[in-house]
């Protein structure tokens, strides 16, 4: 308590020694350069807390998110009401119904045009209430339309509600979010110049006035004005100061709604001034909250969009992987099937030339069967004729036969009669050439009936040899038709074998460029995942981002949340700005996809027909 | 000369036969032994004819007809085959009868050995003036 007792008494000390406009000088300036300090504090935090903001989004796409989040959603609402219709016209329900999905269809082009559109809204609620009713009243009788209408009333009410809770600037800014948010740096941007503007010509008027007041008090005192009026006035003065003073006191605690009494007393220049300076403060400290309460609920609903969408990508990436596997599997398939169908080729070519072999051995088989026909022929025909021949052998052969019998019957009546004549001598010339007469006549006998045997065996064999040489001539005709039947068979075997090796030729090459076309598109779907995976990092760094940002929004409302503010303060409004830059910014990451995009060869994409 | 009648083989003196034939046309007689076979006209003369075979009991002859000369008999003899002339036979002393031919041993006497092999020796003059040979007639 001594201690402040002193330090008040020597304060009391050093004030009288003070003239009255040092008095006046040194309580304006401490006051003036704590209220500079504490309003350049503030100045410094907007600016580095919005160039933050400023780079951050301008380093994501994050004001693309929203209107991603809903126009994907209304991409797989379409393609639901897609196959409702589908399902209704194929379901054998009334066309009506099939017609009211289609109306449907056209209002989600619109919405999907314009989410803003209440309009829109409104008209596809009722068609859809429509299609409820037609399954109230079971002109619907399908049960996947049942639940699909079901599913799509769920998905309606969702996206409607998302749509209505966002307020009427950010609806705007899902369709456009760039604007929006140049807005609200503009709005920042114009308040801190305005400010700046303001608070600039009251520092130097304040400079302006301490220097003068400095310059009084140092001036040589060239009139001595009547001491008891200067008493008064100095009194008078103490006392605006003090009331200054007290005014001013809450303002140290963040209060902003203090407001000096304007008066004629020396202060009063200063009590407007310092209204002034407070009401451009509580302006700007009510703009803050109110960008930084906006800015916080805005981030919170991209970053949720962004979550959302960076968890779409990882599942399309994950899919979209998938199917680059199964186009690989595809794509060995064919590869594989080509080098059957290749080999099929090849074996289809020694068909035909096995078949070509073959035809030329039938060929060379019929040749050798006409010889041997016409051989046999002729053996028949010789065979025929050693028949007859035998046959007349035969015939000469019993003539001789009868004249040896003849002879020898004659030689024998011969002997007989020499031996009656001479008496039973043997030995005369006449019995011994008629004993010789009788043994050539039997030897002539004996050998007529040996060649008759002989003939008589030969034309048997002869019969014999012909009836078989007829037997193999028909075999022959047989044998002969079979062969041109084969002939015949195997040269339409090796036309087929030769029609097969072209068709399978065709489809080994077909094979081989449908793989080609696979591996192609295995290697698109390989940039279009690359791309996706690239989308999904760039989210989850956009939320990441936004976090951040959102953090640094509820530290500005930290930081200014010491302040207090009348009741009715003016409600924050944004401004436009740096829009062409962010613009920029946006289409050089266009372009960075777009690029990537390009790289993929659409023309493989395509089903090529040969 | 030699000839084989019913499975023998036989011989006759060439000087007692008088014309071999060949082919005969024969006529029938009826009432007559079945070794009979008729009567058939040769040279101008009427000669009958006998089965030489079948009257000894064996088989049926079908060869060439023997005429006997007439100055031994008159009749042909039917045989089967006429096997030829020898001119110098040589007889079988002791030789034996075959069973069949025992019936007609006084016709047999002799056997020569040829070269065609044995062959029992013919007695026309005593066939022709046998009882059986001229009696033609169907006993039964």
């Amino acid at each position: 308590m001594s201690t402040v007792g002193d330090y008040r008494a020597w304060l009391a000390l050093r004030w009288k020694t003070l003239s009255r406009h040092h008095r006046i000088a040194f309580i304006a300036l401490p006051v003036l350069l704590v209220l500079a300090f504490v309003i350049l504090l503030r100045v410094i935090a907007t600016a580095a807390a919005l160039d933050q903001t400023s780079s951050g989004l301008e380093q994501d796409n994050s004001a693309t998110l929203v209107p991603l989040t809903i126009q994907a959603r209304l991409a797989e609402h379409t393609s639901d009401v897609m196959t409702l219709q589908r399902w209704l016209l194929n379901g054998r329900n009334l066309e009506d119904q099939a017609r009211v999905a289609l109306s449907m269809l056209e209002q989600l082009q619109f919405i999907a045009a314009d989410p803003a559109l209440p309009d829109a809204w409104q008209r596809y609620s009722a068609e859809l209430l429509q299609l409820e009713l037609d399954v109230q009243d079971q002109r619907i009788t399908t049960p996947e339309a049942i639940a699909l209408i079901d599913a799509l009333r769920g998905d309606y009410e969702t996206l409607r509600e998302r749509a209505d809770a966002l307020p009427g600037d950010v609806q705007q800014t899902v369709v456009d979010p760039a604007p929006k948010v140049d807005q609200m740096f503009a709005a920042q941007q114009r308040s801190l110049s305005r400010w700046l503007y303001t608070l600039l010509p009251l520092l130097l008027l304040s400079m302006a006035v301490v220097g003068w007041l400095f310059y009084l008090s140092s001036r040589p005192q060239q009139t001595q004005p009547n001491p008891r009026m200067r008493t008064v006035d100095s009194r008078a003065n103490q006392n605006a100061i003090l009331q200054l003073l007290d005014e001013m006191e809450p303002l140290a605690d963040g209060d902003l709604r203090v407001k000096a009494t304007v008066s004629e007393a020396m202060t009063g220049a200063l009590a407007d001034a310092f209204n002034h300076a407070v009401t451009e403060l509580r302006w700007l400290v009510g703009a803050i909250k109110g960008s930084a309460a906006q800015v916080n609920e805005s981030v919170s609903n991209t970053r949720e969009s962004a979550n959302n969408l960076a968890q779409a990508s990882a599942v399309q990436a994950r899919e979209i992987h998938r199917s680059s596997n199964y186009l690989n599997v595809m794509s060995d398939t064919m590869a594989q099937l080509s080098a059957h169908a290749a080999e099929s080729s090849r074996i289809a070519v020694d068909s035909v030339k096995q078949a070509q072999v073959g035809t030329l051995a039938v060929d060379a088989n019929v040749k050798g069967l006409v010889n041997i026909r016409e051989q046999a022929q002729m053996t028949s025909r010789l065979m025929e004729r050693l028949v007859e021949s035998s046959d007349a052998i035969k015939k000469h052969v019993n003539e001789i036969q009868r004249v040896a019998k003849n002879t020898d019957l004659l030689a024998l009546n011969t002997t007989i009669r020499a031996a009656a004549a001479s008496g039973g001598d043997q030995t005369t010339e006449l019995s011994q050439l008629s004993a010789e007469v009788t043994h050539l006549a039997s030897t002539l006998g004996m050998a007529t009936r040996d060649i008759g045997n002989l003939a008589g065996v030969i034309q048997q064999d002869a019969a014999l040899t012909l009836t078989s040489v007829k037997k193999t001539n028909r075999e022959l005709d047989v044998g002969h038709q079979k062969a041109i039947q084969a002939s015949h068979s195997l040269k339409a075997i090796e036309a087929v074998s030769d029609d097969l090796q072209n068709q399978i030729n065709d489809m080994a090459s077909k094979t081989l460029r449908q793989a080609g076309v696979v591996r192609q598109l295995s290697a698109n779907m390989g940039v279009i995942n690359g791309i996706t995976r690239d989308s999904a990092v760039g989210l989850q760094d956009a939320a990441s981002d936004l976090e951040d940002l959102q953090t640094m929004a509820n530290a500005l409302l930290q930081s200014v949340s010491g302040f207090t503010l009348p009741e009715s303060e003016v409600e924050y409004v944004p401004a436009r700005t740096k829009s062409v830059k962010r613009r920029l910014a946006a289409t050089v990451s266009a372009d960075h996809h777009s690029q990537k995009i390009a790289d993929i060869d659409v023309s493989t994409l395509a089903p090529r027909v040969d | 000369m030699l000839f084989r009648a019913g499975g023998h083989s036989f011989a006759v003196a060439s000087t007692a036969i008088g014309t071999i034939h060949d082919e005969l046309a024969l006529q029938e007689v009826g009432d007559t032994c079945d070794w009979f076979l008729g009567v058939a006209v040769a040279n101008g003369e009427l000669l009958p004819v006998t089965d030489f075979g079948k009257y000894l009991g064996l088989a049926c002859s079908t060869g060439r007809t023997l005429g006997i000369n007439a100055e031994v008999g008159l009749g042909a003899l039917r045989i089967d085959e006429v096997i030829g002339v020898d001119k110098q036979p040589n007889v079988i002393e002791n030789a034996t009868l075959p069973g069949e031919l025992e019936s007609f041993a006084k016709l047999f006497n002799v056997s020569l050995n040829t070269d065609s092999g044995e062959h029992w020796v013919l007695d026309l003059a005593r066939l022709f003036q046998s009882e059986k040979f001229i009696n033609i007639g169907d006993v039964e």
